[in-house]
This record gives structure tokens, C-alpha cells and sequence, in this order.
């Protein structure tokens, strides 16, 4: 054998000898072989690999590999490649939810999460409530527009008894609303002068503002809809993917 | 019944008819196999399950040759069982019947006509050949034993490898290449007609 034989060399010998050469190459090849007695040797010993090679002794197979009923009977079952898209669709469900979590947050957001309950102090209590009492006149004027003659007073009552407990501030503003509350009633149902007493029921209603004191209740936080989706997807990809790894390690 | 004939009574679900391939292939799949292999227990399981895997693909086998789609077939099993064994160890696969039995009994290896002497030359060569196919790379050990044990030409080992011809000539002579290094060191081990040095005269 040669050993200053290039890789191209030998792959043309080897060709050369399969009679897999092209014709001008071969021709080529051919006038080397014959001025080159190094070429000469390594087609030689080429041509002795090759015959070895072919000399390799064939096997019978030591059994016969015949099929039986039982043995192809295992396929696969039909939903296999249902629960296959399932798996690669909750995947994919699963990181686009925690994406569009991440990337869209702040919009997904409740308001209420924005102020955990660890943050309420009492000197911002005041202020919370404020709000909250300025929201809460015009309510009860909604409902004066909306109640029948002889129940106009009662909001009256109502109000300054949630006026009564909430700060000064806000006191005079919600009682001139509550006068012109008052007034619209009185415009709604002038003929009937309405007794001290309210009803039941308009009582009740200032029960509902917060007590001096006491923190607000908090709303109940809106579930974020791409943590449902991951959670979600995410069962879904674990519980197919579990099936699908098992499934392969037993077979 | 020709070969045409029984692949397309297999397609439509005959296992006798599939069974009878079987039997014409069945020599040539496992001796890619235990070539590729290098191990007679292992190339038995690959045969085994690429007969199966076969069965199973029969509708995606859309004309040619059927032994060329056959023992594409046989090699790839060949590759994903190395890739197994290299991550875990395996049991050997026999097929067993109802009761636990093997359902059929071993043949002979060797030519019962052949001589003791012959038969041991030619396991000691057959033993040189494939411990010098088990040095090459999976690629280039494919090519060679598809062409030069098997006597395939290149057009077949090409659709076998899917491959376009120049890659089988380039990894054929790279396999021959490594052959014939790794031949020489065996020497007197190989019959005076496949020592690879010429006499010197």
C-alpha cells in the first residue's frame, strides 16, 4: 500500500475497481496506473480487501423470524396520535400562557392585588374611607330617585347615620348631597310628608359602610386568566406526557 | 406467487403471505444486522423487530424494490438498537408462544457439507472481518457491508442509505481504506489468497 496515497486517489481506485468511474476519469486514472507502480500496489491491495470482504461468510439466520398473529396484534392504540397533538398543543399552551403573563401583566392585573392587605395602615385609612364615602352619596341618590313617595326621608336618616360615623371632611359635602337628595324626593313626592321611621330594608343600608377603624373589605381578586391557562395546559401536558414516557419505557 | 403479488396480499393484511417474504429475506436481514451489530444475539432481536416494524409499515412501501425497503428497514432498527444499548443494557428478544416456548427451534449456523479445517478458516476469518467492521464509523461499516459482504451495487446502497451515489463512493472507500489497515494485522490469520501484502517474488 501506498501511504502517500490521497483520499482522492483511494476513492478513485476503489470506484476504478467497482467500475463506478466515469469515463474521462478512468482514462485518467488508467494512464497514472500505468507509469506508477505505487498506484499499481495499492489497487492491488484494494482489490485483496475487497475479495476478503466478499469472502465473508454468509449466516443462515438461526431462526426463523416468521410473524405471528400476537406479535404484530400490539400496535398502537388508534387515540395514540390524538393524545400526541394533545401533549405538543398544552405544551405550547402552557409557554405561550406564561408569556402572554409575563409580557401583559400589569393589564391582567386586578386592582385590589395592587394593594395587598400587609400595606393598609391606619393613616391611610382615613383617605380609603373618604373615598369610599364619597362614592357612597351617590348611590343613595340613585336609590332616592328610585324609591316610591313616603320612603323620601328615610334616606335622610340613612345617610346622616353613615355620615355620622365617617370623617368630618366629607361629612358637610355628603350632607348638602343628601339635602338635594332629599329636595328631589320632596319634588318626587311633595304631598306626603313621610314619616321619621324608615323601612327595614333602607336601614340596613348604611350597615354596609365600614366602621371606624376597621379595614376595608377586600375584593375578591378576578383570577388571572393566563395563570388559569397555564395551570390548565399545564395539567394537561404533564398528564399526557406522563402517559406517552410510560407508555414508551414499557414497550 | 411473485414477490409483487405477496406484498400486496401482506398490504391487504395476509401474515402468510407477509410470512413468506420473511422466509426469502430473512438470511440477508440478519446478516446486515449481525454485521452491523457485531453480536449474534443482538443482530437475532433487530431482525426480529425490523420484521415487525416492517409488517407495520407495509402501506408506506409505495413500489421498487422490497428488499431495498426491507433492509432500510434493517438498518435503521440497527442504529436506534445501538442507540438503546449505549443508554441502557437489553434482554434478548425471543418470541414465545402461549406456553412459554420459543416458536422455532434453532437452524444451523454453519454449512453441515463443509470441511472442520474449512469451517475454522472461515471463522477465523469471518472473526478478523467483523472485528475490523466494528472499528468504523456506523455510516461508512453500512456502506461496506451493504456493498461488499452483501454484493449490493451502489444504486441500492444509495436508496438503502438515501443518500445520492457520491456518499457512497466516498464512505466505501473510507471503509475499505480502514478495513484494509486493520486486515493487515491479521496477517497469516487469513487465507494466502486474502493476505493483502503481495508475495514477494
Amino acid at each position: 500500500m501506498n501511504p502517500n496515497l490521497s483520499t482522492r486517489d483511494f476513492e478513485s481506485l476503489s470506484a476504478y475497481l467497482d467500475g463506478q468511474l466515469p469515463e474521462r476519469e478512468k482514462a485518467r486514472l488508467e494512464a497514472r496506473l500505468d507509469q506508477d507502480t505505487g498506484l499499481q500496489q495499492a489497487l492491488q491491495s484494494l482489490e485483496r480487501t475487497r475479495r476478503t470482504l466478499r469472502a465473508a461468510p454468509r449466516l443462515r439466520a438461526p431462526r426463523n423470524f416468521t410473524l405471528t398473529p400476537e406479535m404484530v396484534q400490539s400496535r398502537s392504540p388508534r387515540f395514540l396520535p390524538a393524545v400526541r397533538f394533545a401533549f405538543a398543543l398544552a405544551t405550547l399552551m402552557f409557554v405561550l400562557s406564561l408569556a402572554g403573563n409575563y409580557a401583559f401583566a400589569p393589564l391582567a392585573q386586578p386592582s385590589t392585588a395592587a394593594m395587598p392587605a400587609e400595606t393598609f395602615d391606619m393613616e391611610e385609612a382615613p383617605q380609603t374611607l373618604q373615598l369610599e364615602a364619597q362614592e357612597e352619596p351617590l348611590a343613595v341618590e340613585e336609590m332616592v330617585e328610585e324609591m316610591s313617595p313616603g320612603e323620601g326621608e328615610v334616606p335622610a336618616e340613612a345617610e346622616a347615620a353613615a355620615a355620622a360615623e365617617e370623617p368630618v371632611e366629607s361629612l358637610a359635602e355628603d350632607s348638602s348631597r343628601s339635602g338635594e337628595a332629599m329636595d328631589a324626593a320632596g319634588e318626587s313626592a311633595p304631598a306626603e310628608q313621610a314619616p321619621v321611621e324608615g323601612t327595614p330594608t333602607l336601614k340596613q343600608q348604611p350597615t354596609s359602610l365600614p366602621e371606624p377603624g376597621t379595614e376595608p373589605v377586600e375584593a375578591q381578586p378576578a383570577a388571572n386568566p393566563w395563570i388559569v391557562a397555564a395551570a390548565v395546559s399545564g395539567l394537561v401536558a404533564v398528564s399526557t406526557g406522563a402517559y406517552l414516557f410510560f407508555r414508551r419505557r414499557s414497550a | 406467487m411473485d414477490e409483487e403479488t405477496l406484498v400486496e396480499y401482506a398490504q391487504e393484511g395476509d401474515l402468510t403471505a407477509f410470512n413468506r417474504l420473511v422466509l426469502a429475506y430473512q438470511d440477508i436481514a440478519y446478516n446486515v444486522a449481525y454485521r452491523i451489530m457485531g453480536d449474534h444475539a443482538a443482530a437475532e432481536d433487530s431482525a426480529q423487530v425490523a420484521f415487525i416494524k416492517a409488517y407495520r409499515k407495509l402501506d408506506t412501501f409505495k413500489g421498487g424494490s422490497f428488499k431495498v425497503w426491507l433492509i432500510r428497514i434493517v438498518t435503521n432498527t440497527c442504529y436506534d438498537e445501538i442507540r438503546k444499548s449505549k443508554r441502557r443494557p437489553t434482554t434478548p428478544l425471543q418470541p414465545l408462544n402461549e406456553y412459554d416456548e420459543e416458536y422455532d427451534s434453532p437452524r444451523w449456523m454453519t454449512d453441515p457439507g463443509e470441511l472442520p479445517e474449512e469451517a475454522v478458516v472461515r471463522e477465523e476469518m469471518s472473526r478478523a472481518i467483523q472485528e475490523c467492521l466494528d472499528r468504523l464509523k456506523n455510516n461508512a461499516r453500512t456502506v461496506v457491508v451493504l456493498v461488499d459482504v452483501q454484493g449490493m451495487d451502489y444504486a441500492e446502497a444509495a436508496e438503502i442509505i438515501r443518500k445520492p451515489l457520491g456518499t457512497v463512493k466516498s464512505r466505501l472507500a473510507r471503509a475499505r481504506k480502514g478495513m484494509q489497515d486493520c486486515l493487515q494485522g491479521y496477517g497469516e490469520l487469513l487465507p494466502s489468497i486474502y493476505r493483502l501484502e503481495p508475495e514477494k517474488s
